[in-house]
């Protein structure tokens, strides 16, 4: 049986955790939590310093939600969960929906960042340097150069994030409560939302085969759309979705299983 | 031999999962789905690595540009960076042939992806149990262990056969399929996307003004030809003069007199 101890984590512990939290990055993600099951994973060790073998179980339950961002990024969420955390198990005074309502508040922001900046921006850099060393003499100087690079750059900006988390977390109670962090994450989404704007754009390429026939000839629909607005189709399906799930509450897992079966027999009659 | 090789290449696809590798985590995830990171590996496993590595630059090129938004994406590179890399350098098939067989194969692996997800569901509620019995053993194999168990069944299982039988065995068993499927698979992967952006969207979105800067970022690609690297420019430059104007009392001393006359 553990004594209830009420000292913070030292250094090598939360070294401990945070290799955990990066090798453990979340497996078998799933239709239900996506990688939120990671979670009570990722604090097990932390509950089992701090609480009795039935207050483990009780908070292991209490973080299964739903979670999905990108990881990275989402180290500065792991830092500030374990912060408050460690003042909820110390002091006793930390409300745990409020550490619901941080991880759930902050994954939408922190992905967009984590998107945008590592797999957007920093990952093709990286490949573009890599194919310009070895792309014609097949020289194991890109791959060395890929890993050595990408592993340094991530894991150092995971590892200042989850560190600078983990003070912010600490300090949470006068800080989150205070409306200065909302207008924060509301600007990030918006630097988030023209980001996602732009890869959507970029990455969504809905399309129509339908034609219609005007003056003998074959006319594609999809041509007319496109001078008038490109890539006009992706747009109005990502605003269907993004309505489907916000507003009437469809879960992601069955709009998945929804549009693939819909897009089999839209494909089937002709029409993408 | 050529068993073991095939062998060892299946296990490094198992790891290079869509979803994320039982261990190692994304940092691995972001290595392992690079098809010249596939190269490398599988050159020094099948004995040429410079062949392997041209052949990988080769394939990524191609894909640069795709990767999971939102945990979404239309492609599963590590199908791509580990079997169809390997096959190019075991079976001398040119790039092109390679690339068309790797991305035909990547959007069928996306779909069943997400069959796996289902499966990789269950696991979650296991896990809950074990928690409840208060079984640590039990609930760490349900979170690491049983998913394995799944990646190797679904990727690990066709990437040796893959290898194993060559792209003929392959070319023969996609023949089977009517091409109205294979059209069928692709389009899915251009619908795909758009999940993950919609699901983005929804997290970040507060109000439906929010609406307004996702269409601003949209029509900057359409428009302007802007990149996804350009556009974080501008959007920070949005971002800072939305965080300076916002909660600021209004200017303008008509709201005052408004909120005068409700009182």
């Amino acid at each position: 049986m553990n004594e209830i101890r009420n000292t913070p984590l030292t250094k090598k512990e939360l070294n401990r955790l945070y290799i955990r939290y990066l090798l453990f990055g979340c497996p078998g993600v799933d239709a239900i939590y996506i990688q939120g099951k990671s979670w009570p994973w990722w604090l097990l060790p932390f509950f089992r310093l701090y609480y009795t073998a039935d207050q483990v179980k009780e908070n292991v339950l209490r973080h299964f939600t739903w979670y999905n961002t990108e990881p990275i990024a989402g180290s500065l969420i792991f830092g500030i969960v374990l912060g408050m955390e460690e003042e909820k198990a110390v002091k006793r005074n930390v409300d745990p929906e409020a550490i619901v309502a941080i991880k759930s508040g902050l994954m939408g922001p922190v992905a967009g960042i984590g998107d945008s900046l590592i797999q957007a921006t920093l990952i093709p850099i990286l490949i573009t340097l890599t194919v310009a060393i070895s792309g014609e003499s097949g020289s194991i100087a890109g791959p060395l150069f890929y890993i050595v690079t990408l592993l340094g750059l991530i894991l150092s900006f995971g590892y200042v994030l989850f560190t600078r988390g983990y003070r912010l977390g600490k300090a949470s109670l006068n800080f989150f409560s205070e409306s200065g962090i909302s207008d924060i994450t509301k600007s990030i989404a918006v630097f988030g939302l023209i980001v996602v704007g732009c890869l959507s754009a970029n990455r969504c390429s809905v399309a129509t085969k339908l034609s219609f026939v005007s003056d003998g000839e074959a006319v594609l629909l999809q041509d007319m759309i496109d001078k008038i607005f490109p890539n006009f189709l992706s747009l109005l399906i990502i605003l269907l979705f993004y309505w489907l799930m916000k507003v009437k509450k469809v879960k992601m897992q069955n709009l998945f299983y929804v549009t693939m079966a819909g897009v089999i027999v839209l494909s089937l009659l002709g029409i993408v | 031999m050529f068993a073991i090789q095939c062998l060892l290449i299946a296990l490094l696809t198992t790891f290079a999962s869509s979803g994320s590798a039982p261990i190692g985590g994304y940092p691995l995830k972001y290595l392992f789905q690079r098809p010249f990171i596939g190269g490398f590996l599988c050159g020094i496993i099948l004995g040429d690595v410079q062949k392997g590595i041209i052949i990988g630059c080769a394939m990524q090129l191609v894909y640069i540009g795709y990767f999971q938004v939102g945990g979404v994406g239309s492609m599963d590179m590590g199908i791509i960076s580990f079997p169809c890399v390997a096959l190019a350098i075991a079976a001398d098939i040119d790039t092109t042939a390679s690339i068309a067989l790797a991305t035909g194969l990547a959007t069928v692996f996306t779909s069943v992806d997400y069959v796996i997800r289902v499966f990789t569901a269950m696991c979650g509620n296991y896990m809950k149990k074990a928690a409840e019995e208060g079984n640590w053993k039990k609930f760490g194999w349900f979170y690491v262990g049983l998913p394995t168990i799944f990646y190797i069944v679904e990727r690990g299982i066709p990437s040796f056969l893959l290898i194993y039988l060559g792209s003929g065995a392959v070319e023969s068993v996609m023949n089977l399929l009517p091409p109205a499927i294979i059209t069928a698979f692709s389009a899915i992967a251009k619908f795909l996307p758009a999940i993950g952006m919609a699901a983005l969207m929804g997290y970040l979105v507060e109000d439906i003004w929010g609406i307004v800067f996702f269409l601003f970022g949209f029509a900057c690609y359409e428009y302007l030809g802007l990149t996804t690297t350009g556009i974080i420019f501008i959007a920070v430059i949005v971002a800072y003069f939305y965080y300076r104007t916002m909660g600021r009392p209004q200017p303008s001393t008509d709201s005052a007199d408004y909120e005068e006359e409700i009182i």
